[in-house]
């Protein structure tokens, strides 16, 4: 059962379930429901009120020096990321639908969870 | 009001052109609006009660600069082409619009900004498409210099690639001759290569027009009010080229660039005068003060070259400093005597020591004295491999 903010093609068809191990910058420690909230949810004004597949998804990476390359960007840029950290999670299909979205980091993937799911209990943080 | 980062009054409705950085949302992305004006955005900002968005205005060719890596990130805010930044605070909270006013860069706390050396690096098609030499120059901050060569029987707007690459060669390396002078330095090293490299932006018809740039952009702050090094070097460069075949233009010219740059630029009109009927150069400095143009034909190539031979082979070059002896001693005949740009270090002329000045010279003391500067060459290549100085005269 997928959020009912989402829009009826999301998750997009060429996305896959969820599995293996991905990264993700959160900002508590442990990880929290707030760390997993999608960007629309934070803030749908921003989006006009239209949620769409990207701003329904989540950020994460397969590679955790993407994650660490980005980190160091955006702490030094947007003081949201300043304390962020890099958490590890091991992905399966109840937690939702996955697909490569490449950015400057190659290794983006898009997560789109499920109503239900609870994406940070299965996040740490890296040492 | 919705609060929407492509939707804002004073800029129209924005459609991202490219994001370069996603993380759960476009975070560096560049747009356009329907007018065609550029923008560069970067989430600069976040916390529990709004997004703070920085938007940088940009011409075509600066944002290729950028993306391409030779602005930095930091530089694209922190030095905007427009002097100015459109900040967006966005608030989370739907009933309030979102507030936008302009902002001088100096007024972003450098925490929201990239960090300097912050590159994008993406693979960049940067060549020129019918821009002004002025505009590239201010937008991305490079000096221009524009070669129109005229090359003998070539009727299309074509060159031949040995003597274009010997001209461009020789003009690099007279360019990195100049810039040991300002430098001080003996001999063109790495540090002085790199600052002096120009770099092919274009070709183009007109004869045939070869557009380069200085390699590093000029520093908005220091360069601009004192002349890039290597906007110095074309200046020094230029005046040389407007001396035509006059000697005593030539003679006066060269007098503070010393002997080494008279060989280097003989080499230069050579390769120039050996496929080139005339030749035209047009200097655009990111300084609009800064600039100028210069021309030359064959006939004055060849004339000026033979007058330049003269002064290395015949006339060795003297000239008089301003500077403090650091060391002597009459009975080596050594003195070592430095001036606020260059330290001469050499022997004393026997004649000198005939002289009460040099006889009596105190250390630390202010001196003016007359120096020859002599060059020696290599025997098998030709190029200068050794600068040495002579004490003529010494007085206070």
């Amino acid at each position: 059962m997928w959020p009912e903010f989402y829009p009826d093609n999301c998750p997009p068809a060429e996305a896959e379930p969820a599995s293996g191990t991905v990264y993700r910058l959160v900002q508590y420690d442990p990880a929290q429901a707030q760390d997993f909230k999608t960007p629309f949810e934070k803030n749908p004004g921003r989006f006009d009120n239209k949620p769409t597949i990207k701003n329904c998804g989540l950020s994460v990476h397969k590679d955790p020096q993407d994650s660490e390359r980005l980190r160091e960007r955006l702490k030094n840029r947007a003081r949201k990321f300043k304390n962020s950290q890099i958490a590890e999670g091991r992905l399966n299909p109840t937690l939702g639908m996955i697909k490569q979205t490449p950015s400057l980091e190659q290794s983006h993937h898009s997560l789109w969870v499920p109503l239900e799911a609870e994406p940070w209990l299965v996040f740490n943080i890296m040492s | 009001m919705m609060a929407d980062i492509l939707n804002i009054p004073m800029l129209g409705r924005l459609k991202i052109v490219e994001t370069f950085e996603y993380y759960d949302q476009p975070v560096l992305f560049s747009c356009k609006n329907a007018a065609g004006r550029l923008y560069l955005v970067v989430a600069a900002d976040e916390n529990e009660r709004n997004e703070t968005w920085l938007y940088a205005g940009v011409s075509e060719e600066r944002l290729k600069l950028i993306r391409s890596g030779l602005i930095d990130l930091h530089d694209a805010f922190a030095d905007p082409e427009d002097g100015f930044l459109v900040r967006e605070i966005v608030p989370y909270n739907n009933q309030t619009g979102l507030r936008t006013d302009f902002v001088q860069p100096d007024q972003i706390s450098e925490d929201m900004l990239p960090i300097p050396g912050e590159r994008l690096n993406l693979k960049t098609d940067t060549l020129p498409a019918l821009s002004s030499p002025e505009e590239i120059a201010k937008s991305g901050r490079r000096e221009i210099l524009n070669l129109t060569l005229n090359f003998d029987g070539v009727f299309r707007t074509e060159a031949p690639l040995v003597p274009l690459s010997n001209i461009l060669g020789s003009l690099q390396a007279v360019i990195n001759t100049i810039g040991t002078v300002f430098y001080k330095s003996e001999q063109v090293t790495e540090d002085i290569r790199r600052e002096m490299q120009l770099s092919l932006l274009g070709i183009g018809a007109g004869s045939f027009d070869v557009r380069l740039a200085s390699t590093q952009i000029v520093n908005l702050f220091s360069d601009i009010d004192y002349g890039s090094i290597v906007g110095n070097a074309i200046k020094e460069l230029l005046n040389l080229l407007n001396a035509g075949s006059d000697q005593e233009e030539l003679r006066k010219r060269l007098g503070h660039l010393r002997l080494k740059v008279a060989n280097s630029y003989a080499k230069f009109l050579k390769s120039l005068s050996e496929s080139v009927a005339d030749t035209k150069f047009t200097w655009v400095s990111p300084n609009p003060q800064r600039g100028g143009t210069a021309g030359l034909s064959k006939l004055q190539m060849r004339n000026a070259i033979e007058i330049l031979q003269r002064f290395q082979e015949e006339e060795p070059l003297t000239f008089t400093i301003t500077g403090t002896l650091m060391a002597a001693s009459l009975p080596a005949k050594t003195f070592l005597l430095q001036t606020t740009e260059q330290i001469y270090k050499g022997a004393i002329a026997d004649e000198a020591l005939e002289i009460e000045a040099v006889r009596t010279a105190t250390l630390s003391k202010e001196y003016t004295a007359k120096i020859q500067e002599t060059i020696q060459k290599s025997e098998t290549t030709g190029e200068i491999s050794k600068t040495k100085y002579q004490l003529l005269k010494l007085s206070t």
